[in-house]
């Protein structure tokens, strides 16, 4: 034995109720668990009083670059997540010929807000193929990596710029469905395909000019190996995310592949759009489709600057106006007395300031003190009201006050819990690595299991875990992980379930340069192992150990 | 009852993206309803159009009007954001 997890509470993955006892690891698998198992030599990690489980699959995420330079995709490992679906939204760094890098560039930076340093030095590009994309991120990876290869840059390789100004011909489909081929071939979990996203200079991502032929002869070919059809549908109207659940279910039943579709999230302006794609997803998987809706677990923050007008002052004309003025104009009305009383007016009407009250300072001040706390409590502190001290922030530091009104969508913890439990619904969608520069993706995980587990009882322990887990592992095709099992991969979470959860978004700057994101780190997490590594502990932190491996391939059978 | 779909109700709703957007509600002849989602920049041309900040001011509007003024906007047709 290499590792013997000692004395936790264990749920395997597989839904069943959890049991006592310790889990065996040895050349990177799970070898025994349960009862007392003695071994001479093997290291011990205590996990008294602790949970168990396999490590959790994230099937949503944009760490392809940052895997280059970070190969444990730092936060996610330390949230207990052993697995990443990379390569999602039709986008991903490989296939990609030298001289449409710039390119794929724009549209990475457009969705994922990378720093343009995390392109230019931080690694040294030099593979077109996918495999070669592969094996530049074996060369230090630290966590498994299921990648889907993106319909976009397909198309780019195959018909340059083209991609963006007509339907494939039928040698141009050709050449598409060989590439895909040799993606799957060497790796890829899949195919990712956008009807949505936007370059840099929001013009259509190449994916959206695909026509249904194109994409019907990609399906082709993802049905002879298996695997997974990735889609982002137009989630903002209902009736045309409706008919992508048909035509995903569709091509499912069509070439017998697995779809999944996301982001799927509950909303109080359009309260009956997920009860109508839920109802449709329920009818196509009882002819037989697999059309996997994936939600998130976490609620929508909305952020925010004096800089720019956001929608949020929508409803406040004279606010809304104000935020519409050039920079000079604004910090003028700001500074008028009279304005500002119309102002406090509007957004206190009879001096009520509990609108903003919650909304709390996120960063751009220079009193470090203040981030996190909330305009209420600071407005008592001042004897003013919420709204004036946004104000005052604002002011006081060239309108580049941030500020963040917390949980304002997806936040109906009954309806989102209920959703959550939903037989057909896949946990995913937390984008992680991508917006960093927007909010924090991480964590997804430890909300779950703490907010809808511990504290809401909308799911068991064992079935959220076998969710995010045996669940995805099956949706996905990962041969020999999501279990605790013999045979499987030693990918294991250990936590303390009192206390698991994701810590306060802050702000960080590891990207490379310097660069920002917002990171969340773990809660409750005490040591997380990958392919029988261990890979983080709540006591020492990361450890250096290079023992990711490519998902897809069955554990033990590709090594870094 | 309109002969032309108009514009029923407007909310600012959360974008999953992080960002505050306008969600329009179109009421159709025979009572078909349909949502609209338009991100910052879209509303912002819908609001230049009424000379307001004002989401209640859309109300009533006939959808093909706004539909036309958005159309005249530049980079129009890549309707969404990013997943």
């Amino acid at each position: 034995m290499d590792w013997i997890i000692r004395s936790g509470r264990i749920v395997d993955g597989s839904g069943l109720p959890a049991f006592e006892g310790d889990v065996a690891l040895k050349d990177g698998k799970v070898v025994r668990l349960g009862g007392r198992i003695e071994a001479e030599g093997a290291q011990v990690f205590d996990a008294t009083g602790c949970i168990v489980a396999p490590g959790f699959i994230d099937p949503h995420t944009h760490f392809d670059v940052q895997l280059l330079w970070d190969g444990q995709a730092r936060p996610a490992l330390e949230h207990g997540v052993t697995t990443i679906v990379p390569g999602n939204c039709s986008l991903s760094l490989a296939p990609l010929k030298a001289g449409d890098r710039q390119r794929v560039v724009g549209m990475f930076q457009q969705i994922e807000e990378m720093p343009d340093a995390a392109f230019d030095g931080a690694f040294e590009w030099r593979w077109e193929s996918f495999d070669g994309y592969l094996a530049a991120l074996k060369e230090s990876l630290s966590i498994n990596v299921a990648p889907l290869v993106g319909h976009s840059v397909i198309r780019l390789w195959v018909m340059g710029a083209a991609a963006t100004e007509r339907a494939a011909t039928a040698e141009e489909l050709a050449a598409m469905q060989d590439l895909l081929a040799q993606c799957l071939e060497a790796g890829a979990v899949g195919l990712s395909t956008s009807f949505v996203d936007v370059d840099e200079s929001l013009m259509p991502v190449p994916s959206r000019y695909a026509h249904l032929e194109e994409l019907d002869a990609l399906a082709a070919v993802l049905g002879r190996y298996g695997r997974m059809l990735q889609v982002v549908p137009e989630f903002y109207a209902t009736d045309i995310t409706l008919a992508r659940v048909d035509q995903l279910a569709e091509l499912s039943l069509r070439y017998g592949i697995p779809t999944t579709f996301s982001p799927l999230f509950d909303s109080a302006a359009t309260p009956d759009n997920v009860p109508r794609v839920m109802a449709r997803v329920a009818e196509q998987m009882a002819r037989g489709a697999q059309v996997w809706p994936q939600v998130q677990t976490r609620p929508i923050d909305i952020s925010f600057t004096f800089e720019v007008a956001s929608l949020l002052f929508a409803g406040l004309p004279k606010w809304y106006r104000t935020m519409r003025m050039g920079t000079e104009e604004k910090i003028a009305a700001l500074s008028d007395p009279e304005w500002v009383a119309q102002l406090l007016a509007e957004a206190e009407p009879g001096g009520n300031g509990v609108r903003w009250a919650g909304v709390q300072v996120r960063g751009g001040v220079s009193d470090a003190s203040l981030v996190g706390q909330t305009l209420g409590a600071l407005a008592e502190v001042q004897g003013t009201s919420p709204a004036q001290v946004m104000i005052d922030l604002s002011l006081q530091h060239n309108l580049e006050a941030s500020f963040i009104a917390a949980s304002l969508g997806h936040n109906d913890s009954d309806r989102v819990g209920a959703l959550l439990a939903d037989g057909n619904v896949h946990v995913g969608a937390s984008d992680a690595g991508a917006h960093i520069q927007s909010f924090a993706t991480y964590g997804d995980t430890g909300y779950l299991l703490g907010h809808f587990v511990r504290d809401r009882g909308a799911l068991s322990l064992e079935a959220a875990i076998k969710k995010i887990t045996a669940d995805t592992a099956r949706i996905w095709g990962l041969p020999g992980r999501g279990q605790l099992a013999p045979g499987f991969a030693g990918d294991v979470a250990i936590f303390d379930a009192a206390e698991i959860d994701r810590c306060a978004e802050e702000a960080c700057f590891d990207m490379p340069e310097e660069g920002m994101r917002y990171v969340r780190a773990s809660k409750g997490m005490v040591g997380v192992f990958v392919n029988g590594a261990l890979s983080w502990s709540k006591a020492s932190g990361y450890a250096d150990a290079p023992v990711g491996q490519i998902a897809t391939q069955l554990p033990g059978a590709a090594s870094a | 009852m309109s002969e032309a779909p108009f514009i029923e109700a407007a909310e600012i709703a959360p974008g999953h993206d992080g960002a505050a957007e306008l969600v329009l509600f179109v009421r159709y002849p025979g009572a078909g309803r349909q949502t609209v989602t338009l991100d910052a920049d879209a509303a912002e041309v819908l609001f230049e159009h009424t000379q307001t900040g004002d989401v209640s001011a859309l109300h009533g509007v006939p959808w093909h009007h706004l539909k036309d003024v958005l159309q005249q906007r530049p980079g129009s047709g890549a309707a969404g954001g990013n997943s």
